[in-house]
C-alpha cells in the first residue's frame, strides 16, 4: 500500500501527535484517543469512565452548553461519536478540511476545560442516558446478553473486564468524583491525537495553538489487569425468549500482542471458513456460526457461537460445537483451511485502514499501543509467523484443555 | 537574577499572552461551507446479456469490495410463498460458493431487502477478477447442492424475537397488507419455504435469474480490464429471465385504528415505532422525506433523551424501495415511561407539521446530507452499498448527483406541504413490543386501542 505523507511528533505536554497527510478527499478526520477505559473505573463506581464520556459532550468552558451536535453540524461535521473500552477511550469526526480549525478547538477544549461546567442535572441526565444504553445492549438484546454473560463469568466483579449490565453503581456519583477522573485521565500526556486526510497548510500550527498550551498532567494511575482465573467449565442459562437456542462457548486466552494471540485469530479464521460446514455435515440445522479472538490487554476471551434451527435443544448445540472442536484440535482439516485463513487474515489487516476514518482510529490505535503511526506491516508479520503447528497446539491446549464458560440461550432453555 | 526577579521580569509578557490566548479560545472558529469536497463516480460498461460492471477505483488501496447485485425481490416471490426466492438464491450464495471465495481469503457477506439480494466480499487486488467470476459462474450454472439448499433454508429463516426484530416486522405489517410484497419486509415466513424442493427452486432461479438482472460492481483496487475479460466467457450465452415482475401498487394510506402490541414479558424496556408509507426512491420528492426523518429524529432526541433521559438514541427514516418506501421512526424507553414517550412522538408529529421551517434551514440540511453522502463514498465499502443499492432500486448511477443538484431548488413551503401530507400522527401506524403488563395500561389511559399480536404470528412461525 502506498505510504500517504504520515508525521509523527511530540508536542511538550506530551501529547503524541500523527497527522496523516493524504490530499484529494476534502475532508479530514480527527481522532482523539485517551488511554482511560473501563479498566481504570475506580472500585465501585463500574461504568464511570463511560459516564465522563457521555458528559464530555455535554460542554466545555469556552464552547458550549448543552446542544453539541447542532454545534458540529455547524462544522458538518460526521461520524461524531465516541467510545469507551477497555482500556481506551476514543473520540471521533470527520470534517469538510474548511472546518478542522473548529474541531480541533473543541477537542482541546474538552480536554483541558471540563472543570465546574458539569451540573448536577447533567449529571443525573447523562447517567439515565448510560444506564439506558447499557440496558438496551447488555440486557434487552439477546447476543448483548449472552456477550455480558460470558464476560462476567470469566472475569467475575471486581475485574475490570466485567461489564455491569446497567448504570446503577453510578447513583451517589458526584461532580466533584467526575472532574476528578477527568483531572487524573484527560491530559495531553495520556492521549493520542490524529489528524489524517486533506490537511491544511497549518495544521501543525493550529494543533500546537489548541493543544500546545494545555499543561501536562500526573502520571495517571492504571492498576495491572490480572487474568482470568477460572479453573474449570462454567455454565450458565439464559432467561430465553428466542425459540431457536443459542450457544456460546468462551475460553480465556492470550492478552493482545502476547505469544499466542497470534495463533488464536488463525485458528480463530480457520474455525469461521469451516465451521458452518463442518457442523452441516453431520449436525444439519446449525447456522450462523461465529468465532472470534477478543483481544484485550493482558487477557483475551476465545469465543466460539453457534445458533440451532427452531426445536433444537440447546444441549444439542453445544455437543456440535464441542465435537467442531474436537475435530479441530485433532488437526483433521486441510492445509488449504490455514492458508485460506491466514490469506484472510492479511486482506483483514489491509482493508481496515480502507476508509480515511478508518486509517485515522487505526494510527491512533497503532501509536498508543506501538509507539508507530501505522502497525500494519508488524501485524502482517504476526501472522505470517504463526505455523500450522502453532495453530494446533493452541487448538488443543486453550480450546480442548482450558476452561471455559458456556452460555446457552433459547430453543427451550 | 533570582527566580523571582526572573518570574517578575517576564510576568507582563506572560500576562499579555495569556490575555490574548483566552480572547482566542472563548472565539469560536468560524464554520466554513465545503469547497472541496466532491461525490466520487463511478465507470460503468456493460456485459453480455444485459449484465453490467461498475468500478469505483482507489488508487492508495491494496484490497478491493467486490459485489454482485441480484434484482430478484419480494414481488419474484410467488404469491403464496412470501420469502421463497430469498431462500432460492441464497442456496447459490450461502453453501459451497461461501468455501469457493474462502480459498480468496474473502469471507462473503450476503444483503437482502425487498427488492433484491447482493453479495459483497473482500479481496486483494490480484484476485478480483477470478473472485468476480466465480460468483459469476455460480449464477449463471444456478448450481447448489442439497446441503446448499439446507442452509440456505436455516439461514433466511425468520429472523430471533429480539424486541427490536419485533417492532421492525410488525411495523411493515401494520403499514402494508398481508398479500404486499413489501409486507414481510423481505423475511420468509415457514409456509413459504416448507417442503422446499431443489427442482422448484431451480424453476423459480431459471425463470428470473437473467444477466439483466446482474450489477457486478468493485471498489478499491482493480484492473477493469481484467475483471471485464473475466467476466466476458462465464456470461457470454447466459439465457435472459422469462418472468415478468407484476406491478407493485401502493396501500391506501388510511387512518390508524388501533395501536399494535407484542407482548414480551419481563423486558424492562419497551421498543415504541411509528411509520407509514413513503415514496419510491426515484420520486424526486424523496428527499422531503429524508429531511423530514430528519427534522423528527432531532426534535425527539431532544424530547426524549437530552431532556428527559428516557432514551439512549431515537432513529428516523424514510428507508428506500424500488416501488415505496418507509418512513418510520423507533426508539427504545423504559417502559413505564411508553405512555410518555408516545404522547412525546405523537406531538412532535404534529408540531411538524404546524410550525414552519425556513428556506435558510433546508438548504444548510441539504449541504450537510451532501456532504455526508460525499464523505460516505470515500471509503470503497460504501461505494460498492451505493452501486449495489442503485441497480437494486432501478437507478442510474449519478441518480445520487442529480437527485443532489435537484435539490437545489428545493424550498422550506414544498417540505411543509409534504410534512402536512406524510406525518399525520392520526395515519401513522404504532407498534410498542414490551411487557403487556407494564406497557398496556398506559396506551389505555391515553385512550388508544391496543391491538395485541404475538411474536409467532408476526414472525410467521
Amino acid at each position: 500500500m502506498p505510504d500517504p505523507q504520515t508525521r509523527v511528533r511530540k508536542l511538550a505536554n506530551g501529547l503524541r501527535v500523527a497527522l496523516v497527510d493524504e490530499a484529494g478527499s476534502g475532508f479530514v478526520a480527527v481522532v482523539v484517543r485517551y488511554g482511560v477505559g473501563a479498566r481504570d473505573d475506580p472500585p465501585g463506581r463500574p461504568g464511570l469512565a463511560h459516564l465522563v464520556e457521555h458528559l464530555l459532550f455535554t460542554g466545555s468552558r469556552h464552547t458550549y452548553r448543552g446542544d453539541y451536535f447542532s454545534f458540529v453540524a455547524d462544522a458538518q461535521a460526521l461520524a461524531v461519536n465516541a467510545t469507551t473500552a477497555a482500556d481506551a477511550t476514543t473520540y471521533r469526526q470527520v470534517v469538510p478540511r474548511e472546518n478542522l480549525e473548529r474541531v480541533l478547538w473543541l477537542e482541546s477544549d474538552r480536554m483541558g476545560f471540563m472543570a465546574g461546567q458539569v451540573s448536577v442535572r447533567e449529571l443525573e441526565l447523562s447517567r439515565r442516558i448510560v444506564d439506558g444504553e447499557l440496558r438496551q445492549k447488555l440486557k434487552n438484546d439477546a447476543r448483548g446478553a449472552i456477550y455480558r454473560a460470558l464476560w462476567n463469568a470469566a472475569f467475575p466483579p471486581p475485574h475490570p473486564y466485567c461489564e455491569p449490565e446497567d448504570a446503577a453503581a453510578l447513583i451517589g456519583v458526584t461532580v466533584a468524583d467526575v472532574e476528578a477522573f477527568h483531572r487524573d485521565y484527560y491530559a495531553p500526556n495520556n492521549a493520542v491525537l490524529v489528524v489524517a486526510g486533506a490537511l491544511p497548510g497549518n495544521a501543525e500550527a493550529l494543533i500546537e495553538r489548541y493543544f500546545g498550551e494545555l499543561p501536562a498532567g500526573r502520571e495517571p494511575p492504571r492498576a495491572p489487569v490480572e487474568p482470568s482465573k477460572l479453573r474449570a467449565e462454567v455454565q450458565h442459562e439464559l432467561l430465553a425468549r428466542d425459540r431457536r437456542a443459542r450457544v456460546a462457548v468462551a475460553w480465556p486466552s492470550a492478552g493482545v500482542l502476547t505469544p499466542g494471540d497470534a495463533e488464536a485469530d488463525v485458528v480463530a479464521a480457520v474455525l469461521r471458513q469451516n465451521l458452518r460446514g463442518w457442523l452441516l455435515a453431520r449436525d444439519g440445522g446449525i447456522d450462523l456460526v461465529l468465532a472470534q479472538q477478543h483481544s484485550m490487554p493482558d487477557a483475551s476471551l476465545f469465543v466460539v457461537e453457534a445458533q440451532g434451527r427452531p426445536g433444537l435443544a440447546a444441549g444439542a448445540v453445544q455437543a456440535a460445537i464441542d465435537r467442531a472442536i474436537d475435530r479441530l484440535a485433532r488437526g483433521d482439516w486441510e492445509d488449504m483451511s490455514f492458508a485460506s485463513a491466514s490469506k484472510s487474515l492479511r486482506v483483514d489487516v489491509l482493508h481496515r485502514r480502507s476508509g480515511l476514518l478508518e486509517r485515522a482510529l487505526a494510527a491512533a490505535h497503532d501509536l498508543a499501543r506501538h509507539d508507530v503511526a501505522d502497525a500494519a506491516p508488524q501485524e502482517l508479520a504476526r501472522y505470517a509467523a504463526v505455523d500450522p503447528d502453532g495453530a494446533l497446539r493452541f487448538a488443543r491446549e486453550v480450546l480442548r484443555a482450558g476452561p471455559r464458560v458456556v452460555v446457552r440461550a433459547g430453543g427451550g432453555s | 537574577m533570582t527566580s523571582r526577579r526572573r518570574f517578575l521580569a517576564a510576568l507582563p509578557g506572560s500576562v499579555l499572552l495569556s490575555g490574548c490566548a483566552g480572547l482566542w479560545r472563548a472565539s469560536a472558529p468560524p464554520a466554513a461551507d465545503a469547497l472541496h469536497v466532491r461525490l466520487p463516480t463511478f465507470t460503468r460498461e456493460p456485459l453480455a446479456g444485459g449484465a453490467t460492471l461498475s468500478c469505483s477505483p482507489i488508487s492508495q488501496l491494496a484490497t478491493a469490495e467486490i459485489g454482485v447485485s441480484i434484482a430478484v425481490g419480494a414481488a419474484d416471490d410467488p404469491p403464496d410463498r412470501p420469502g421463497f426466492g430469498r431462500t432460492a438464491i441464497a442456496a447459490l450464495l450461502v453453501g459451497s460458493l461461501r468455501e469457493e471465495l474462502a480459498r480468496l481469503g474473502a469471507e462473503p457477506q450476503i444483503h437482502w431487502d425487498d427488492d433484491g439480494a447482493a453479495v459483497s466480499a473482500v479481496v486483494e487486488a490480484a484476485d478480483v477478477p477470478l473472485a468476480l467470476a466465480t460468483v459469476a459462474e455460480r449464477l449463471r450454472s444456478r448450481r447448489f447442492t442439497s446441503a446448499d439448499l439446507g442452509m440456505a433454508v436455516l439461514e433466511t429463516a425468520p429472523p430471533g424475537d429480539d424486541p427490536s426484530v419485533l417492532a421492525a416486522l410488525a411495523l411493515r405489517q401494520a403499514i402494508f397488507p398481508a398479500a404486499h410484497p413489501y409486507a414481510r419486509g423481505g423475511v420468509q415466513t415457514l409456509a413459504g419455504v416448507r417442503g422446499i424442493e431443489p427442482d422448484a427452486v431451480e424453476r423459480h432461479l431459471s425463470a428470473r435469474l437473467g444477466p439483466e438482472r446482474l450489477a457486478f460492481v468493485v471498489a478499491g483496487a482493480a484492473d477493469t480490464d481484467a475483471v471485464a475479460a473475466a467476466l466476458a466467457p462465464v456470461l457470454q450465452g447466459m439465457p435472459s429471465g422469462t418472468f415478468t415482475t407484476p406491478a407493485v401498487v401502493a396501500p391506501a394510506s388510511r387512518e390508524r385504528t388501533a395501536i399494535v402490541l407484542v407482548p414480551r414479558a419481563g423486558v424492562d424496556q419497551c421498543v415504541l415505532a411509528a411509520g407509514c408509507v413513503g415514496l419510491p426512491a426515484a420520486h424526486p420528492d424523496a428527499l422531503y422525506l429524508d429531511l423530514a426523518a430528519l427534522l423528527l429524529q432531532w426534535s425527539l432526541y431532544e424530547r426524549l433523551r437530552e431532556e428527559r433521559g428516557l432514551t439512549y438514541g431515537v432513529a428516523a427514516d424514510h428507508g428506500e424501495a424500488r416501488h415505496h418506501g418507509v418512513f418510520g421512526v423507533v426508539t427504545h424507553v423504559d417502559a413505564p415511561a411508553t405512555g410518555m414517550a408516545l404522547r412525546l412522538l405523537l406531538d412532535r408529529l404534529e408540531t411538524l407539521r404546524r410550525v414552519p421551517v425556513d428556506d435558510a434551514w433546508v438548504h444548510k440540511r441539504i449541504a450537510v446530507e451532501f456532504v455526508r453522502e460525499a464523505y460516505a463514498r470515500q471509503s470503497a465499502d460504501r461505494r460498492l452499498h451505493t452501486a449495489l443499492r442503485l441497480h437494486r432500486l432501478g437507478l442510474a448511477l449519478d441518480h445520487d448527483e442529480r437527485r443532489y443538484a435537484a435539490m437545489q431548488r428545493f424550498h422550506a413551503a414544498a417540505l411543509m406541504h409534504k410534512l402536512r401530507e406524510f406525518m399525520g400522527p392520526e395515519r401513522m401506524a404504532i407498534v410498542a413490543v414490551g411487557d403487556e403488563k407494564v406497557v398496556r395500561p398506559q396506551l389505555e389511559r391515553a385512550g388508544h386501542e391496543v391491538v395485541v399480536r404475538t411474536a409467532a404470528d408476526v414472525l410467521g412461525v
